[in-house]
């Protein structure tokens, strides 16, 4: 017991993260917290959603369980599994479960990279019974009050083969996040890579840049995260240019020709 | 020299990790129908090459032999250190290639002709002109530098430039500064007929107003309010040059700060004006390019003052207009021969960007047309029926599939042309509510419209 608090304690969140608002996309969180309904995030890659969940998870004051999501996710990943420990068969509860037992928040992290068996063992945890049943254990576990469970997507990735079935989306109240408004933004940067005002305006416009190339060559433009990669390696010494190329451009592309677009962008700005 | 005593004195010349017998021989072959001393020429570059690369040696032995008879003996050492140099830099591949074509890679640019054409570098500049806007943007090569706000058109070479580099780099000007006048909406400007200091120019100028029957006037319209319309013309595009250049230097400072010299060049480019008006508006646009003024002219002093005014960000093409009226009424002469505009200002072609536009707003339009046809069957389907048919009065035709949306007052039976207040008011809840949700669509379509299109 005091070994599974001590696991659990690892996911609590003591400092508050930096986290600048949007929109309601808290008043609508806390309002889903309230009345046990899930949260699904919806968004491009690097825009803020995991950052979002550690913000909320800090102001309720619970847990945290986050899970990368990917093909080879099984249920027993999610839910436990029985392990041979000193030659007895021990039960060892997976992230969900013991995000169900602790009343956490488990936050499942490009839910539509798991296979769709395993999405579908959330469904009772997802809408009003809030139920998850341990098949191998016999057991029928009730989320406490204060469970959460919120998952995360790209619809930038949606494909016939990677989407979200009707039946699990439409149990979530969705977030739809999209890249902060410039100055939102360049505060983001700033704050989170340690650059001056001006390096950070300059970034913001690289991003937003890279953004109007979405359709146009690249499938997604640069996140702020990658943005704010790119000041971390400028306030760490880099020549600015260079750290664009290493921590921007080469991650977007690697068609040559679009590569040398790239870098011609960074160069009008840098 | 034959084979055998080519391999000898190859072996002589690399003695550090000699090739293999067999192998250097193969390389070797091509050199031996060579007069002896251009096989001497050739071999004394191998000690430099074959430490740094046995592959890239293999590969200047292949091409040494064409390439030497095109180069004159101090042309082929600076050729080797090019290759070298190249090796260092790019690789393996990009020195072979720079080999394989002595003429365009090496003879032209010795003869300072390093031009580069638009074909060469229209699918690296797609990108980066699509990046500078949030709407679909084309480039083409024209005759002329400008942009219909849809296309740029750009020259089909640009060879100002011994370095390709720097005749690029004059592309990449060119298609920012076009699209800074897109983005500083430029071509989006029109006069406003209420505004006290255009009623005052036409008051001034005894300009006729006639042709206009809409408050707004098109800027071309705008100009021939002007005794002179080609000098205010000048004087405009000086002052949104100007204002554009500014808005490009805060906004890519890489670019301006890499353009310098490039733009420093342009203006020493510019034909020396005798005297007049031309004058002052020619130093005009180098200050506006270089940052930096020679004269001692007060007149010029006056006019780079004024166009200072424009460096704020806040600034727009209205204020353009402002300060070149305020120019104007300084600098009017009985003669005016125009002073063409900074290289990559090109000139505008306000006409032609203005058929683009009201193009591009029918085709918003015209979505938008479809975007309702679509929505209000359903729309009506939906509830708006039934409203219609408990409140309209019999007299008065349901509303069927979306049709007969828009219901004309009645009359009160017998009346003067009085409307029927209650009866109107129940129309006007029906109506209003179809409205509402006509322009909540509207709205919504206008909004990603403009996004798409900033139109």
């Amino acid at each position: 017991m005091e070994e599974k608090q001590e696991l659990l304690e690892e996911h609590i969140i003591t400092q508050e993260p930096f986290y600048l608002q949007q929109g309601d996309e808290l008043q609508i969180a806390l309002a889903a917290y309230q009345h046990k309904i899930p949260l699904l995030l919806k968004g491009p890659t690097g825009c803020g959603k995991t950052r979002f969940m550690h913000f909320l998870a800090w102001h309720l004051k619970r847990p945290l369980i986050t899970v990368s999501c990917h093909d080879d996710l099984s249920t027993s990943d999610l839910v436990g599994r029985y392990l041979i420990k000193g030659g007895d068969a021990v039960w060892v509860d997976g992230p969900l479960t013991l995000a169900v037992r602790h009343g956490a928040i488990c936050y499942l992290d490009e839910i539509v990279e798991a296979r769709k068996d395993t999405t579908v063992v959330i469904h009772p945890l997802a809408d009003d019974r809030r139920e998850l049943p341990i098949e191998k254990r016999g057991e029928l576990l009730t989320a406490p009050d204060e469970f959460m469970l919120a998952v995360s997507y790209n619809p930038g990735y949606q494909s016939v083969l990677k989407d979200l079935k009707q039946s699990t989306r439409q149990r979530f109240i969705s977030l739809d996040f999209v890249y902060p408004q410039p100055d939102v933004e360049q505060k983001i940067v700033q704050h989170e890579s340690g650059v001056d005002a001006g390096t950070a305006e300059l970034l913001v416009r690289l991003g937003e840049m890279t953004r109007n190339l979405q359709d146009a060559g690249l499938p997604e433009g640069a996140s702020t995260r990658l943005l704010i990669h790119a000041g971390k390696l400028m306030a760490s010494g880099m020549e600015k240019r260079r750290a664009c190329q290493a921590a921007i451009t080469d991650s977007l592309t690697d068609e040559k020709e679009l590569l040398v677009s790239l870098n011609e962008i960074v160069t009008s700005l840098f | 020299m034959d084979i055998t005593q080519l391999k000898q004195e190859f072996f002589q010349l690399s003695p550090t990790h000699p090739p293999n017998d067999w192998e250097i021989e193969e390389h070797l072959e091509p050199l031996v129908s060579l007069s002896d001393s251009m096989q001497d020429w050739i071999l004394c570059h191998v000690p430099a090459i074959w430490p740094v690369s046995h592959s890239l040696c293999y590969s200047y032995l292949a091409e040494a032999g064409d390439v030497f008879t095109c180069l004159d003996e101090a042309q082929r050492t600076s050729w080797v250190a090019e290759v070298l140099d190249i090796y260092e830099a790019d690789g393996l591949k990009a020195a072979q290639a720079f080999m394989r074509d002595v003429e365009e890679n090496f003879l032209c640019r010795l003869r300072g002709e390093a031009g580069v054409t638009f074909d060469e570098v229209h699918n690296v500049l797609e990108p980066y002109a699509q990046s500078l806007c949030q709407r679909k943007i084309m480039l083409a090569s024209g005759n002329e530098i400008y942009t219909d706000t849809e296309t740029v058109f750009l020259p089909q070479e640009i060879i100002f430039f011994h370095e390709e580099q720097e005749n690029f780099l004059l592309y990449k000007l060119l298609i920012t500064f076009q699209l800074g006048l897109v983005n500083g909406n430029t071509y989006d400007l029109t006069m406003n007929h209420s505004d006290s200091w255009v009623s005052d120019i036409v008051k001034r100028y005894h300009a006729h107003l006639l042709k206009h029957t809409t408050q707004q006037i098109p800027l071309a319209d705008f100009f021939s309010f002007f005794p002179q319309p080609r000098l205010f013309e000048d004087l405009f595009c000086l002052a949104e040059g100007f204002r554009v250049s500014r808005s490009m230097a805060r906004q890519y400072p890489g670019l301006w700060k890499d353009s310098k010299e490039l733009r420093i060049a342009l203006a020493g480019l510019r034909p020396r004006l005798s005297g007049g008006v031309e004058v002052i508006i020619d130093d005009a646009w180098r200050y506006c390019m270089t940052g930096k003024s020679n004269t001692h002219q007060k007149e010029v002093f006056e006019v780079i003052n004024r166009l200072e005014d424009l460096s704020i960000p806040c600034k727009t093409a209205r204020d353009s207009v402002q300060i070149a009226s305020q120019m104007y009424a300084t600098l009017e002469t009985g003669h005016y021969q125009s002073v063409a505009p900074m290289y990559y200002m090109g000139r505008l072609h306000l006409q032609e960007a203005e058929q683009v536009i009201i193009k591009r707003r029918d085709e918003v339009k015209e979505q938008f047309v479809t975007a309702l046809a679509a929505m209000l069957p359903e729309l009506t389907n939906q509830d708006n029926s039934e409203l219609v048919n408990e409140n309209a009065p019999s007299s008065r035709p349901a509303m069927e599939e979306g049709v007969a949306m828009f219901l004309p007052a009645e009359k009160e039976e017998g009346g003067e042309g009085k409307h029927n207040a209650e009866d109107n008011a129940q129309s006007l809840l029906v109506l209003s509510d179809l409205a509402h949700r006509f322009l909540c669509s509207w709205s919504i379509l206008r909004l990603t419209s403009q996004k798409q299109c900033n139109l």
